[in-house]
């Protein structure tokens, strides 16, 4: 099922959680919504849900308005399955009766709804445990019953508001892979909120990252990782340097040639982006390391050197003192502690907001 | 070994003050009453068994009375839209801080011939027959009024911790208000339910001035009334007998709060998720919610605040029985009723004799705790445990148990130093302290449970000797709500009742006593003129305390969530 959200805004006492969303998410994608705590992922969801209304703008559900435009659609007539961060699994409920209740409340019949919640719990490994309660559950096991309740409807949307927040985290890889699975075999459309970007990297189709009540950039998890939109998108997605870089000038389609620090060299960056000045982001395997420093090279000294996942890698002070790391080759002896050395790019992404924010500043 | 021995040393002598408080005057009573041809003897009377009768039939009345009310309250409050919804809470609320003996006299007012509120209904009493509260269904009645603010926090409480989460999940799977209040709401209120049933069952079958004021008159004797009425009848030679009723009594009312206990622990281990703070469903009342309100106010200042107005008319009308008027008002009764030493003195007496007790118990709580919470040994932490619990005893059960232990204990005189505590004011303070202690306690744990213990490692580590701890470590920490407790106690025992009346002497009258003494003479407006005295020093009290106390200790008071 198809969700969009055109332009919808949420305010909670003046402050806007939510601040002109538009986001479309395509049927049978799994759209993860991260960004820092308060960054209005949750409220996103829970107004998609039909547990909040929207203060403007409209959702549709498949076309079908159901806030914003003509009588509000409550949560219980959306198709939609949750599972929230604590699980709100009801305690007077044995597992069974939390997750046959939305089958109880649809009036399936009896033998259908044992049906169905059999399945659901065999969906995810519980099938001798209907009887039992909550409270006699382990946490993994409470969050799997949660999953079951939202399966046992087969909803065509599926939200999860951080699922794995209050989960012991050697039980996080495997949970990450059988969502995937899930959503591999249920074609639901998942909408998964989270500030944990290992958790977002590893389940999107595509990301929303949201900060202060907007979505700032909406694309695959590749395209966050090497083309973010915007300073902040970068800083929150990726370690690397952001550096002011003169803009020289356009070299092939999506290329460009720029001088950061002294050094000149041929860099990613948006088809339409002007000349100018502007913001490179650096990472990683974006550099080379020479060990002198000469002129038409970055100049950087080693700050740190550590032993890291096969390799050494070395922390290395920019002369603006921000700090980029390099992995050394396995061969190469290290550098000395405090050493002067080079870098040189191999390659980079012009921020393209970066020049958007200056332009607007500069107006 | 210098550190430990401090600390073996405060912990011994906590250990020793609770035990020869709570425990030594059950065991004396046990002891008594373990008799068994005395046991055959007193429970061969027709009479007891009949009181005993008469104490469960009232006290299931009353907290089934009570339960409806405040159930019916805190759904209403936590639930709809109804207006003025605080307003209706402390309305609720109100009797907790008036001791029962005048709420019995301001009911037996608004029904006497000066208000002509049943003639208003059509209900008239003519004059000359008998007020209708004198009866067991007016015991029910008014013990109902009286503990429904144990069962309205009781359930406010729950709603309020119940997790949004539950709600907003049901919602989402289509479930609409009905079903959500009866499949999910009700059902986790159901432990509050249930617990606050059962504390006003055992508060019901423990009260004695509503039974003793409406009882009496009526010729319907529940137990503590007969207990009372046979030691004032005969004295201390029937004490033996008396003890036999009150272990009698303490068994059924231990069997109301093992329920209770039982109760907790189960709803304790249910509850997942955290609570919300919020109430989880708002059912608009659309149109009705301005005449329901307006109904439901109404009903609530029936309860108490409407009766008080008409004790407060009774204290300032000339003569009794006329209708309030600028021709028949006067403040003559409070003149005449301070005038008579004996209520001056019972004044003074409920003054230092509740404050000594509420600050000896401050005083006492914090060491207490601390020695219990905070001991590095295992068997140490279990042995206050138990004493926790045997502190709890004298509080929760009846107070005419504790009174008649008091009385076995210390009727003879004390060895070594052979001073007899019987028939002075010393007996009485040290009723109230062991009475009281689970009011001063159970605050300065709460508060203490919830300091993090490093905080006293960390000192430890400083070099900090174990009373130094104490004194600069936790003490501070947990003050606010000593004091809190402090108060409470204080404004419980002012009012006392039913501890005093078996322990009072001539010379060391309680207010409690000269009230009901008042009103057994038959002069109603002295009565009326010393309650609203009371009333009045205790709200005054009351609000100068919550407005001084810091917020989180203000939650220690039971009007101040």
């Amino acid at each position: 099922m198809r969700i969009e959200i055109d332009s919808v805004s949420r305010v909670f006492g003046g402050h806007a959680a939510v601040d002109g969303v538009s986001l479309t998410v395509g049927s049978g994608e799994f759209v993860v919504l991260l960004g820092p705590s308060g960054c209005g992922k949750t409220t996103l969801l829970r107004l998609i849900a039909g547990l909040e209304e929207p203060d403007g703008g409209a959702i549709r559900l498949d076309g079908r308005p159901v806030a914003g435009q003509g009588p509000f659609v409550g949560p219980g007539e959306r198709n939609i399955g949750i599972v929230f961060q604590s699980y709100a699994l009801w305690p007077h409920m044995t597992v069974a009766g939390n997750v046959g209740f939305a089958l109880k409340v649809r009036g399936l019949p009896r033998a259908e709804r044992e049906a169905r919640i059999a399945r659901a719990l065999a969906q995810v490994g519980l099938q001798d445990h209907g009887r039992r309660f909550p409270f006699q559950l382990s946490g993994g096991q409470r969050q799997r019953v949660a999953v079951a309740r939202c399966l046992a409807m087969s909803p065509p949307i599926i939200l999860l508001d951080e699922p794995l927040a209050n989960l012991d985290p050697n039980l996080r890889g495997a949970v990450l892979r059988e969502f995937r699975q899930m959503h591999r075999e249920l074609r639901s459309t998942f909408v998964y909120v989270t500030h944990d970007q290992a958790e977002a990297f590893a389940l999107a189709d595509r990301i929303a990252i949201m900060d202060a009540g907007r979505v700032i950039q909406f694309a695959p998890p590749r395209e966050i990782f090497e083309e973010p939109r915007t300073a902040g998108v970068a800083r929150f997605v990726g370690s690397g340097a952001l550096l002011p870089a003169e803009l020289l000038a356009r070299t092939s389609e999506g290329r460009m040639l720029v001088r950061v620090l002294g050094h000149q060299a041929v860099v990613r960056c948006a088809g339409d982006m002007p000349t100018g000045s502007g913001m490179l982001c650096l990472k990683r395997r974006d550099v080379a390391l020479h060990r002198t420093w000469e002129p038409g090279l970055i100049e950087a000294r080693v700050a740190d050197l550590r032993y890291q996942g096969g390799g050494e890698i070395a922390v290395l002070a920019l002369p603006d003192g921000q700090e980029i790391e390099v992995e050394l080759g396995r061969a190469e002896p290290a550098p000395a502690m405090g050493a002067r050395v080079g870098l040189s790019a191999r390659d980079g992404w012009v921020i393209p907001g970066a020049v958007a924010a200056r332009a607007s500043e500069a107006a | 070994m210098r550190r430990a021995g401090a600390e073996l040393w405060i912990g011994l002598a906590a250990a020793a003050l609770v035990a020869a408080l709570s425990l030594l005057p059950l065991l004396r009573l046990a002891v008594e009453a373990v008799d068994p041809e005395l046991v055959r003897k007193t429970l061969s009377s027709p009479a007891v068994w009949r009181a005993l009768g008469r104490s469960l039939e009232t006290s299931l009345g009353g907290s089934v009375i009570a339960l409806l009310l405040g159930a019916g309250f805190a759904l209403a409050v936590g639930l709809t839209n109804l207006p003025a919804r605080r307003m209706l809470a402390l309305a609720v609320m109100l009797p907790l801080l008036i001791p029962s003996q005048i709420i019995v006299l301001a009911w037996i007012e608004l029904f006497g011939p000066a208000t002509r509120l049943l003639s208003l209904l059509g209900l008239g009493v003519e004059a000359g027959t008998t007020n209708p509260l004198y009866s067991a269904q007016g015991i029910m009645l008014l013990l109902g009024v009286e503990q429904a603010p144990i069962v309205f926090l009781a359930v406010r409480a729950a709603l309020l911790a119940t997790p949004r989460d539950l709600v907003e999940a049901a919602r989402c799977a289509g479930a609409g208000g009905g079903r959500i209040l009866g499949q999910i709401v009700l059902p986790l209120t159901l432990p509050a339910l249930g617990a606050g049933f059962g504390l006003a069952f055992v508060a019901c079958l423990g009260n004695f001035g509503i039974a003793a004021l409406l009882g009496i008159p009526a010729r319907y004797a529940t137990l503590p009334v007969l207990i009372f009425q046979r030691l004032s009848g005969f004295g201390t030679s029937i004490l033996a007998e008396a003890a036999v009723m009150a272990v009698a009594l303490a068994l059924v009312a231990g069997l109301g709060v093992l329920g209770v206990t039982w109760i907790s622990r189960r709803r304790d281990s249910a509850v997942i998720g955290s609570a919300s703070g919020a109430d989880p469903l708002r059912f608009d009342l659309g149109r009705w919610a301005m005449p329901l309100g307006a109904l439901l106010l109404a009903a609530a200042l029936l309860m108490t605040a409407i009766p008080m107005a008409a004790l407060a008319a009774t204290s300032v009308t000339r003569a009794y029985g006329l209708a309030l008027s600028s021709a028949t008002f006067t403040l003559d009764h409070y003149a005449r009723a301070l005038a008579v030493p004996q209520t001056a003195r019972a004044l003074w007496n409920s003054l230092w004799m509740s404050g000594l007790s509420a600050l000896l118990l401050a005083a006492l709580a914090i060491p207490c705790a601390v020695a219990g919470l905070w001991a590095r040994r295992r068997p140490v932490r279990r042995l206050f445990g138990l004493l926790g619990f045997v502190a709890e005893l004298p509080y929760a059960l009846p107070g005419v148990i504790l009174g008649i232990a008091a009385i076995l204990l210390y009727l003879r005189p004390l060895p070594v130093v052979n001073v007899t505590l019987y028939g002075t004011a010393g007996l009485i303070v040290i009723a109230y302290l062991a009475r009281f202690m689970p009011l001063a306690l159970r605050p300065v744990q709460v508060a203490l449970l919830q300091v993090d213990r490093v905080l006293d490692e960390a000192a430890q580590a400083a070099g900090a000797r174990y009373r130094h701890r104490l004194v600069s470590v936790a003490a501070p920490l947990v003050l606010p709500s000593a004091m809190a407790g402090a108060l409470v106690v204080f404004l419980t025992a002012f009012n006392e009742l039913t501890v005093s009346a078996l322990l009072w002497s001539r010379g060391n009258e309680t207010v409690g006593i000269v009230i009901y003494f008042l009103e057994e003479g038959g002069d109603t407006p002295g009565a009326a003129a010393v309650s609203m005295i009371c009333v009045a020093f205790v709200f005054a009290l009351a609000a100068l305390a919550t407005w001084l106390l810091p917020a989180p200790a203000r939650r220690v008071l039971p009007w101040g969530r």
